[in-house]
């Protein structure tokens, strides 16, 4: 179920959109997901910057923290069609990329769409899919089109999804393998929220629920493009990509990590630092941007226990030295 | 060959990073220590040889880890780098051969002996050796003279350049000053004694006799000719053995102001007998000394190789000598009471002889008691004394002075000296020590010949000479107190001179030295030093001592610059103490500087550079891995607003400073003068105690 009220500010088609104006379409994009999900702000800017770095997004956190919550505002609020899958052991791949049904009448083939066929694709408890049902979700993350019965169909440019896991279940679960959580951009862990936001919470869901006071669509599908294609033009110097490519070769050398960065794992993080710097405002990306999203980026992909992730980020990250003064060129 | 095998197997080594070739390195090297450890017993190599076993042990098990894992209890999961173990226990071995070679003084062609084939010799050097590239130019040049080849019994030619210890004086003093031998107080003193009579009856002296005496009124040699020609060609003679060594040569015992001279001994010597010790054969000449004064046995070996001689160069106290192969003792004389010599002309050269002798302890000798003789006259002859009696066959000491007009004044002064010093060894020590520590040793100083008391001028008026001087003041001295004193002249070894390599000393003809000897009764001559600059052997000293003594050394050190030293100290640790006040204040200054000289376009990186520097310096550096907004802004939360502000502004500026690309870098939206402002605020506020406390809390 949709909200279609009309997206906030849709630039003309002559001039393109500065940068002030590009900010305050994320600015009101920031305070819709704010507004969905209270005192999570950190939380929120690092949603963000995946979904302006087009990156698929993994969260794992336990039960009734959000993510839901989350995921659905994102999709309203980015605006286009939503589609949410619940993961079951017996959930089939057609069952998310669609099918061919014979219409009797027409005497053909009709393509019934699956859910991937959206903009955002919400998809529960992943980790309780079968192997192959998960392969299948994971072709169109990458590759943006999903294949059936030798016709490929392409996807929506902005195709977004949030996969959410429960690391607290065990039973019944097949675990993500390594090469396919490269998929992914980032992993987040949205935590419990602190008191006060707790008793904001509770004080707003006492009142009498305002149905057209929920999250609105704030902007298009093609205005996103437009925001992801300004991100991938923030630019890095040359000390700064030297800092990044030092830090995923650390990650290689880290005796912890049993799996280091991969080349498409590093192209990952310079786009989430741009997307990340875009998000401040800024024009150029900082080692700030880069350690601002390490955690998230290297979660997803080092492998190992996250319960030591934190722990081996910090360190892969104190082991290679923040360029301060430029460097002599 | 082996040095060939032992760079192999360094190669080998150095190539470890292959397994075959670690193996073959570990394989090598086992044998060559095995061959080195079979070869010699050192003490050193079997220390050696216990750390190569414990390397060894653990390569081994670094080698084999990866079996010996599987017996043990998995108690770490933790795995050993083991190639990286045994890599870098070879390279720190490599570097260590590299160390000790370079430190060794190795040239590349040492270094790569066995590689190449070279005759360059070991890269030693050894001006006395006996062969060998480039060594031995001093015994080279020696032996390239005709007259010092052939093997006959007199292997030298009547016109040897071997000197004698008479021209070796000469050479060394100057020549006696010939217009004073007939000074008429001389004659008069000399004809006086009964021993000059009986000298008379006595055949003609022969040529090693001859010159038995010496004058202390000398000519000025030529030093430079000295130096330049003779000192580094003939050692006269090489001492091996602990040194300085005080050699005897010839004894004085009458002293008539400027000559010393020779009293023929009256009495029968001491026989000396022969004893083979092994295949050594050893003649005594002094029974071992019962005497609690000596501290213990000394032995010595010199080589003779430029001085004709008879006598055998000894130090005081011998107590027997031996000459490989001479097992005769008739080949033996006693020249004096206590100087040994050989029946025959000269000591041929290249002679090796070995001395065993007694050395005194001269803290021991402070107990013996020792009574001043009374003397009589200033001018008779006391020989025979108190228990000097009861030793018929001792030399006669002699308490004779010269009875010049100075001699008053001597004894006064020698009186004055030991005024407050008990009689015995200690007034003998008071009347050195004066000498050494008042008078200043001068080989060049000569006495004036114009007046008949030497010692008188060189005591009360030139205060300066050569030793000879100083052990005829100490001489008279000792003796118008009373106790019997005899003059020596021999040969001084230098310790200064030492060849480590070789382990000897050498002697040359300057080292030639007078000194006198103190008498303790019982045919018991001590040699005591007045000369400044030369030095008694002492008895060897035991770690504890040598400790201590350095210990006392160093308080005493400390204690008398204890001012200085308490100054430095305490502003030591105030420099400690307020050292960020210090550093803070210079970076601060050179912050300044740069806001002076340097384009505000810089001034931020500056700012920053300043911030770190201050950082740093409250004990709470930036880590490298941490961002700089990541750091400090953390700590602007504690920090009153507008030091919040102007912090996060200049992390902004320097953000774009040092992040933005080149063409972004000059679209600084703030003005130059913002930028300054920022600047100057900041350096204000996060002082570096600021910065302790937030970054502290933070």
């Amino acid at each position: 179920m949709m909200l279609s009220s009309e997206p906030r500010i849709v630039a003309g088609n002559g001039a393109p959109p500065t940068l002030g104006e590009s900010l305050d379409i994320v600015q009101s994009l920031r305070a819709a997901l704010n507004g969905a999900l209270r005192g999570k702000s950190e939380v929120v800017e690092q949603v963000l910057a995946c979904l302006l770095a087009r990156g698929h997004l993994l969260i794992e956190d336990l039960p009734g923290l959000g993510k839901t919550t989350l995921a659905k505002a994102l999709a309203r609020a980015v605006g286009g069609k939503f589609a949410r899958v619940q993961c079951t052991p017996d959930l089939l791949p057609s069952d998310i990329t669609g099918f061919n049904v014979f219409d009797q009448k027409a005497r053909e083939f009709h393509f019934v769409e699956g859910p991937v066929f959206s903009h955002v694709l919400l998809a529960d408890e992943i980790n309780r899919a079968t192997p192959r049902t998960q392969s299948a979700l994971f072709e169109s993350m990458s590759e943006r089109q999903v294949t059936i019965d030798n016709v490929s169909r392409r996807l929506p440019e902005t195709f977004f999804v949030i996969a959410t896991q429960n690391p607290a279940e065990s039973h019944g679960v097949y675990p993500l393998p390594e090469a396919q959580l490269d998929r992914f951009g980032m992993k987040l862990h949205i935590g419990y929220p602190d008191r006060a936001s707790e008793l904001e919470m509770l004080a707003a869901d006492a009142t009498p629920r305002d149905h057209s006071n929920g999250p609105v669509a704030v902007l298009q599908p093609d205005e996103l493009v437009r925001l992801q294609d300004e991100v991938a033009q923030v630019p890095l110097s040359g000390d700064v990509r030297e800092y990044l490519v030092d830090l995923g070769r650390a990650t290689r050398e880290h005796r912890d990590v049993p799996l280091g960065l991969s080349p498409r794992g590093l192209l990952t993080w310079q786009r989430v630092s741009q997307a990340r710097a875009y998000l401040q405002g800024r024009d150029f990306v900082t080692p700030d941007d880069i350690q601002d999203v390490a955690t998230g980026v290297l979660g997803v992909r080092l492998g190992g226990e996250s319960e030591a992730a934190g722990r081996i980020v910090r360190e892969i990250l104190d082991s290679v030295a923040v360029p301060i003064y430029p460097k002599k060129r | 060959m082996l040095l060939c095998f032992r760079n192999l197997m360094l190669t080998l080594a150095a190539l470890s990073c292959w397994q075959t070739c670690q193996r073959l390195a570990a394989t090598s090297s086992m044998f060559l220590v095995v061959f080195a450890a079979a070869l010699t017993d050192t003490r050193a190599v079997h220390v050696l040889l216990g750390v190569y076993a414990l390397v060894g042990v653990w390569w081994l098990m670094c080698a084999y880890w990866g079996r010996l894992e599987g017996h043990l209890p998995a108690r770490s999961r933790r795995s050993v780098p083991v190639r990286a173990v045994v890599v870098t226990v070879f390279l720190l071995l490599l570097a260590a051969a590299a160390g000790m070679s370079s430190l060794a003084g190795g040239t590349t062609t040492t270094a790569l002996a066995g590689w190449i084939p070279s005759s360059g010799g070991t890269g030693q050097h050894d001006p006395f050796a006996r062969a060998g590239v480039g060594d031995g130019d001093m015994l080279v040049r020696a032996q390239e003279q005709a007259e010092s080849v052939g093997a006959v019994d007199s292997d030298l030619f009547l016109t040897s350049k071997m000197p004698s210890l008479y021209d070796m004086l000469n050479e060394t003093f100057g020549e006696a000053d010939n217009c004073k031998k007939h000074h008429p107080t001389e004659k008069a003193i000399g004809l006086s004694s009964d021993e000059k009579v009986l000298e008379l009856g006595h055949e003609p002296t022969r040529s090693e006799d001859a010159g038995r005496e010496f004058t202390t009124v000398r000519r000025r040699t030529d030093r430079r000719r000295r130096n330049l020609e003779h000192r580094l060609s003939d050692a006269v003679l090489f001492v091996a053995g602990r040194t300085p060594l005080h050699l005897r040569q010839e004894v004085f015992d009458h002293f008539d102001g400027i000559t010393w001279s020779r009293t023929p001994a009256l009495n029968n010597p001491l026989p000396l007998r022969m004893q083979q010790v092994g295949d050594q054969h050893w003649v005594n000449t002094l029974s071992p000394p019962d005497r609690p004064i000596f501290h213990g046995r000394e032995v010595h070996t010199i080589k003779i190789t430029s001085l004709a001689t008879n006598r055998i160069p000894a130090p005081a106290h011998l107590t027997r000598a031996s000459i490989d192969r001479v097992d005769r003792l008739d080949m033996y004389r006693r020249a004096e009471a206590d100087i040994v010599r050989l029946d025959r002309t000269t000591i041929p050269r290249f002679t090796v002889i070995h001395l065993e002798s007694h050395l005194p302890d001269p803290v021991r000798l402070r107990d013996v008691a020792l009574r001043p003789l009374v003397a009589g006259p200033s001018c008779s002859v006391v020989n025979s004394l108190g228990e000097l009696r009861s030793d018929p066959q001792g030399e006669s000491p002699t308490l004779e002075v010269p009875s010049t007009q100075a001699q008053s004044r001597v004894r006064q002064l020698a009186e004055s000296w030991v005024a407050d010093v008990p009689p015995g060894w200690t007034q003998v020590e008071a009347i050195v020590s004066r000498l050494r520590t008042e008078y200043e040793f001068d080989p060049d100083a000569r006495a004036t010949g114009a007046t008949d008391d030497v010692v008188g001028e060189f005591l009360f008026e030139t205060r300066r000479g050569p030793s000879y001087l100083f052990a005829s003041a100490a001489a008279v001295m000792l003796r118008s107190l009373g106790y019997p004193t005899r003059m020596v002249n021999g040969f001084y070894a230098d310790p200064a001179r030492y060849n480590s390599r070789a382990r000897h000393t050498p002697v040359f003809a300057d080292d030639a030295h007078f000194w006198p000897e103190v008498h303790l009764g019982r045919r018991t001559w001590v040699a005591v030093e007045p000369t400044p600059g030369y030095e008694l052997l002492a008895p060897p000293r035991s770690w504890s001592e040598k400790m201590s003594t350095v210990l006392s050394a160093l308080v005493i050190w400390l204690w008398a610059h204890r001012l200085a030293l308490v100054l430095i100290a305490c502003n030591g640790v105030a420099a400690i103490l307020t050292r960020r006040l210090w550093l803070g204040i210079l970076a601060l200054g050179a912050w300044r500087l740069a806001m002076c000289v340097r384009p505000a376009s810089a001034l931020a990186s500056w700012t920053v550079w300043l911030i770190e520097r201050r950082a740093r310096l409250a004990g709470r550096a930036r880590p490298s891995g941490r961002t700089l907004s990541g750091w400090y802004l953390a700590s602007a939360q504690s920090a009153s607003p507008e030091a919040a502000q102007a912090l996060r502004q200049l992390l902004q500026l320097g953000q774009r400073m040092f992040y933005a690309p080149h063409s972004g870098r000059k679209q600084v939206p703030e003005s130059e003068l913002t930028i300054v402002e920022t600047c100057r605020a900041v350096a204000r506020h996060w002082t570096v105690r600021r910065l302790r406390t937030c970054l502290g809390s933070a």
